[in-house]
C-alpha cells in the first residue's frame, strides 16, 4: 500500500481532489476550514492499493493554528510516500511558500494547480509546464474542480523525491547543520526540524531538543539577525524568483473591477450588505415556506394520509394501532415525521444554503458582523466558526479549535450551542413561523439575535479578560455557484440525514411511546406544568417536543410544525416554541464535540447554563409579547 | 585598542545580549570574538556605564541610555539600507540608482540639506526638491490605514509582535515588496494581496507600512467627511461612518 497525503492552503480544493481521486464524497465548500480533521480514503491505480489522506489547510510547516498542527503531526509521525499539493493559482506565491517547505522534506511531491483560468481572468497567467521544469516536479493543471485526475494518477506512479532547491546561504546553512546535530537521532526530517527550531516554532521547540536549549540559543545568536526573519527573507526571495519566472500578467485581464469583486464588497459593506443579507434570508424564507411547504403537503396527502388511513382500517384500536399510528407512533412520529415533514424542508433549505456556501458568501457575512461580534468578546478569527454555526453546530464547534484564545473559544462554543439555529433547525423554524406570516419569522429571529447578544455580553463580562487576538482572515473569492456540485452536496447531506436520523426518529418514537405507556410522560407533564403552561404559556404537549430534542431537534421541530399546522399553537406561541427549541435543543453530536474541544467541566457548565437560560429567556419573551406584542402587530 | 568606537561597540553588544537574557563576560567575549579587550570593559566600569557582579554584566542608567542611542542609530541605518536600498543589505551589493523612486531620492536629498557634490567631488544633478528648496520631507511611508480605498501600494515594512505573527503575515504574502490594494476600511480592513482578499482589524492594518508610490504626495481628492458620502466616487464606494482621515 502506498500512502498519499493531499495538502494545500485552506480552501484550495483538497477535498474536491480527494473526492475525484477516490470516488468518495466529503463536503466541499467555497470557504476555509471546511475540513478540520484528517480523513482517509482508498483507491487503486494499476492494481496497486493507494491510501489517500485528506487534510485540513496548511500554510507551512511553521504552525499557525491547531488544525495545522494536526497536518504537521501526520507528516512527521507517519511520513507519507507521496505528497500531493493543491496549488491555488489565485494565491500562487502563498502556495509556493508551502511548496518550499514541502520540498525540504525530501518526500516525492506532485503539484496540482487549481483555478488557473480564474487566476488568468484576475490578471495572472501561470505557466504550469515551466513551473514543472523549473522545480523538477510533476505538475498537473486542474482548470475546473475535479479535472486533471487521470493525469494525476499517471504521475503518482512515477513520482520520485527531488532535492530541495532552496539554499539558505552559508551562514544559515551552517546554523541549520549545527541545529541538526542537536536533534535526537530518531528525529524525522532533520533539516525541516532544524529550520523549525531556528524559526522558534513554539509548538515544536520543547519536545525536539529537551535539555539542549542553551546550545540551540547559541546557534541562534551566532547569526547576524534574528533567525526567523533571515529564513523568511530567503524563502520569500525564492518564491519571488520562481513566481517571476513562471507567471506573467495575463492578456485577457480586465482593468475594471470584476462583478465578483464588486459583489463581495457589497456583501461586506455596512449599509449595502444588509439588503443583500435580507435578500438571502428572504429567499430562504420563500423557498422553505412555499416550495417546501407545498412539497410537504403533497407528500402528506399522497403518502402519509392514505397509509395512516389504511393502517387504521387494518389494525383495530388498541396497543398495536397506538404503536404504529398513535400520537407517539412509529409511523407517525418516527417515519413520516422524518420523511414527509422534515425531509422536504431540509432538501430545499440545504439546496439554498449549499448555493450560498458555493458562492463563498458566509465569510464575507462574517466581516459585516465584525463590529457587533467584537462587543461580544469575539475579537479574532473566532467570528468564522460562529457564522458556520448556521450550517451545522457540530462542525462549527469543531472549527472552534482554530481559536487561540481560551476565552474566545469558550464564548464561541457557548454561543454556537445557545441561540444559533443550525441549518436543520432554521429550515424547520422558518416553516413553523411561516404558518403564521413573515412578521413572526422576523420577530422570532430578531429575538434569537437579541438572546445571542445578551449571552455574548454576559460571557464577555463574566469570563476573565485575556489579551484579544488579532483578526486577520483570508476571504474566499466570490464564485458563480456550480449547480451540479450544489445538487450533489445537497443529495449527500440528505442521504446522511436519512441514514443517521431515521433510526433515531424511530427509536425516539418508540421511547416516547414506552414513556407514555408507563405513565412517566403524564408524571413529567404534571411536574413541568407550572413551567410550560404557567411560565411559558405553551400547550403541555411541548413536553413531548422537549423530550424529543434529546434525540434530534428536527424530530421535535417536526412535531411542533404539526402542532402549528393543526392550530394548537397561535402566532406568539409559535415564536416562543421556536425560541425554546432553538436554544434548548442540544444534539448529541454537538455535545460530544463540546466535550472534545473544551474541558468536561466547562462543557457541562455551558450545557446546564443553556438549559436554564433557555427557559428564562423564553419566559421573558412571553412577558414581552404579552405586554407589547399587540403594539408590534404580533 | 582602547578607542571610543570599540567601547561603543561593546555597549551595543551588551545591549543586544541583554535583549536575549542576561549578559555575562563570557557571552560578551563570544559576541565580540577577537575584538574583546578586558581593558575596554574596565574602562566602561570606571566610567559608570557598566556594572559587573561576578560574571554577570549589566548596563547602568547612563550606560543604557548611551547604548540605546547607538542601537537606534544603527538600526535606523539598517532600515534605510533594508527598506530603501533593497533587502540584500548583508551582501552590500545595493544597486542604489536602479531601485529608488524619485520621491524617495528627493526625501533623502531634503534630509541631507540638498547636497551639491558627491563624496568623490562630482556634481549631483539638482532635483525638483532642490529647485524649490524644500525644507520638509513628505512622508513617503505610511500605515496601510492611511491609503485611500481602491489605492494600490507596495509594502515597505511590517511590524510584528511575535514570530508567529511574522509567519502569519508572511505566509499571506504581506511582506516588504508585496503589492497590496485597499478594498474596504469599515467594519474591517479588507485588502487584496497576491490574489487573495484578506480581512483584518485596524490594529493589524496599522502595523503594515506601505510606500506612497507614484501618487502625488498632495492628495487631490478631499477625504470624505464623517457620515457624509463622497459623491465623487462610484456609489458603492461611498464611505459610511468611517473615520475622518487627517492629512
Amino acid at each position: 500500500m502506498t500512502r498519499i497525503a493531499v495538502v494545500g492552503l485552506p480552501n484550495s480544493g483538497k477535498s474536491q481532489l480527494c473526492n475525484s481521486l477516490t470516488g468518495t464524497y466529503a463536503l466541499v465548500s467555497n470557504y476555509p476550514q471546511t475540513t478540520v480533521s484528517v480523513s482517509t480514503h482508498h483507491t487503486s491505480i494499476e492494481g496497486r492499493h493507494w491510501e489517500v489522506t485528506d487534510t485540513p489547510g496548511l500554510h507551512g510547516l511553521f504552525i499557525q493554528s491547531e488544525e495545522e498542527l494536526v497536518v504537521r503531526a501526520l507528516l512527521f509521525e507517519r511520513p507519507p510516500d507521496v505528497l500531493v499539493q493543491c496549488v491555488d493559482a489565485n494565491r500562487f506565491r502563498e502556495s509556493l511558500l508551502l511548496t518550499a517547505d514541502l520540498l525540504g522534506l525530501g518526500v516525492p511531491l506532485v503539484l496540482v494547480v487549481t483555478a488557473v483560468g480564474e487566476s488568468a481572468r484576475r490578471g495572472l497567467q501561470l505557466d504550469t509546464a515551466s513551473l514543472g521544469r523549473l522545480l523538477g516536479l510533476p505538475v498537473v493543471a486542474s482548470p475546473r474542480p475535479g479535472t486533471g485526475v487521470t493525469e494525476l494518477r499517471r504521475l503518482l506512479l512515477g513520482s520520485v523525491p527531488v532535492p530541495s532547491p532552496l539554499d539558505f546561504g552559508s551562514a544559515l546553512e551552517k546554523a541549520v547543520r549545527r541545529t541538526e546535530e542537536l536533534l535526537p537521532s530518531s528525529a524525522a526530517f532533520p533539516r525541516a526540524s532544524a529550520l523549525l527550531l531556528l524559526e522558534n516554532d513554539p509548538s515544536f521547540v520543547g519536545a525536539a531538543v529537551n535539555g539542549r536549549s542553551a546550545l540551540l540559543e547559541e546557534v541562534r545568536t551566532s547569526l547576524a539577525g534574528t533567525a526567523p526573519r533571515l529564513i523568511a527573507g530567503r524563502r520569500n526571495q525564492w518564491v519571488d524568483e520562481v513566481a517571476g519566472r513562471v507567471t506573467k500578467k495575463s492578456a485577457d485581464a480586465r482593468g475594471a473591477p470584476r462583478f465578483s469583486e464588486t459583489f463581495a464588497q457589497l456583501c461586506r459593506h455596512p449599509l449595502y450588505g444588509l439588503p443583500i443579507l435580507a435578500f438571502f434570508l428572504g429567499l430562504i424564507y420563500v423557498m422553505v415556506v412555499y416550495v417546501a411547504g407545498a412539497l410537504s403537503l403533497f407528500l402528506t396527502v399522497t403518502v402519509t394520509d392514505p397509509v395512516v388511513r389504511g393502517v387504521g382500517l387494518l389494525v383495530p384500536q388498541g396497543f398495536w394501532n397506538d404503536l404504529l399510528i398513535g400520537p407517539h407512533g412509529l409511523l407517525t412520529l418516527g417515519l413520516f415525521n422524518s420523511l414527509t415533514t422534515v425531509l422536504p424542508i431540509l432538501s430545499v433549505f440545504f439546496l439554498v444554503f449549499g448555493l450560498l456556501e458555493d458562492i463563498g458568501y458566509l465569510p464575507n457575512l462574517a466581516i459585516l458582523t465584525r463590529k457587533v461580534s467584537a462587543k461580544l468578546g469575539i475579537t479574532g478569527n473566532a467570528v468564522i466558526p460562529l457564522v458556520l454555526g448556521f450550517g451545522c453546530k457540530t462542525m462549527a464547534t469543531m472549527t472552534a479549535r482554530t481559536i487561540q484564545s481560551r476565552k474566545e473559544k469558550l464564548i464561541v462554543i457557548a454561543l454556537i450551542a445557545f441561540a444559533i439555529p443550525c441549518s436543520a433547525q432554521m429550515g424547520l423554524s422558518i416553516a413553523i413561523l411561516g404558518a403564521h406570516g413573515v412578521r413572526y419569522f422576523v420577530a422570532a429571529f430578531g429575538l434569537l439575535a437579541v438572546a445571542e447578544v445578551i449571552a455574548g455580553l454576559l460571557l464577555n463580562r463574566l469570563l476573565p479578560a485575556e489579551a484579544g487576538s488579532q483578526f486577520i482572515q483570508e476571504l474566499p473569492p466570490i464564485r458563480m455557484p456550480r449547480l451540479a456540485a450544489v445538487a450533489r452536496k445537497t443529495g449527500y447531506r440528505l442521504l446522511w440525514f436519512l441514514r443517521e436520523a431515521i433510526p433515531i426518529f424511530l427509536v425516539a418514537a418508540l421511547a416516547m411511546f414506552a414513556f407514555d405507556r408507563l405513565g412517566l410522560l403524564a408524571l413529567l407533564k404534571t411536574a413541568l406544568k407550572p413551567f410550560i403552561t404557567g411560565w411559558l404559556g405553551l400547550p403541555l404537549d411541548m413536553v413531548d417536543a422537549l423530550l424529543l430534542t434529546f434525540a434530534r431537534s428536527e424530530a421535535a421541530a417536526g412535531l411542533i410544525l404539526k402542532m402549528a399546522h393543526a392550530g394548537v399553537l397561535n402566532g406568539p406561541q409559535s415564536i416562543l416554541a421556536v425560541i425554546l427549541i432553538t436554544t434548548f435543543a442540544q444534539c448529541f453530536a454537538n455535545i460530544a464535540a463540546m466535550f472534545k474541544e473544551v474541558r468536561a467541566r466547562a462543557a457541562l457548565l455551558i450545557i446546564v447554563s443553556i438549559y436554564a437560560a433557555s427557559f428564562l429567556y423564553t419566559g421573558a419573551v412571553r412577558a414581552l409579547l404579552a405586554s407589547a406584542g399587540g403594539a408590534l402587530g404580533l | 585598542m582602547n578607542g571610543i568606537t570599540d567601547r561603543e561597540e561593546m555597549l551595543e553588544r551588551l545591549w543586544q545580549l541583554g535583549e536575549r537574557g542576561a549578559a555575562t563576560v563570557e557571552g560578551l567575549r563570544i559576541s565580540l570574538k577577537g575584538r574583546f579587550d578586558a581593558a575596554d570593559l574596565e574602562r566602561l566600569q570606571e566610567d559608570g556605564m557598566v556594572r559587573r557582579d561576578a560574571e554577570t554584566l549589566s548596563l547602568t542608567g547612563p550606560g543604557a541610555a548611551h547604548a540605546e542611542r547607538l542601537i537606534r542609530a544603527h538600526r535606523i541605518g539598517e532600515r534605510l539600507i533594508h527598506d530603501v536600498l533593497g533587502r540584500e543589505f548583508e551582501s552590500g551589493a545595493c544597486e542604489f540608482e536602479h531601485i529608488l523612486a524619485t520621491e524617495i531620492v528627493d526625501g533623502i536629498c531634503t534630509l541631507l540639506g540638498h547636497p551639491r557634490e558627491c563624496p568623490h567631488g562630482f556634481a549631483i544633478p539638482q532635483g525638483e526638491c532642490c529647485k524649490v528648496s524644500a525644507r520638509y520631507v513628505q512622508k513617503i511611508v505610511v500605515p496601510l490605514t492611511e491609503l485611500q480605498i481602491g489605492q494600490t501600494a507596495r509594502v515597505a515594512w511590517v511590524y510584528t509582535r511575535s514570530d508567529q505573527q511574522l509567519h502569519r503575515l508572511t505566509s499571506l504574502q504581506i511582506r516588504p515588496g508585496s503589492i497590496v490594494k485597499l478594498h474596504q476600511d469599515y467594519p474591517s480592513y479588507v485588502i487584496e494581496c497576491d490574489g487573495a482578499s484578506i480581512a483584518m482589524d485596524e490594529e493589524v492594518a496599522r502595523s503594515i507600512n506601505v510606500w506612497l508610490e507614484g501618487a502625488s504626495p498632495v492628495r487631490e481628492e478631499a477625504p470624505a467627511r464623517h457620515g457624509r458620502p463622497n459623491f465623487a466616487k462610484p456609489w458603492w464606494r461611498w464611505r459610511l461612518g468611517g473615520r475622518t482621515r487627517g492629512h
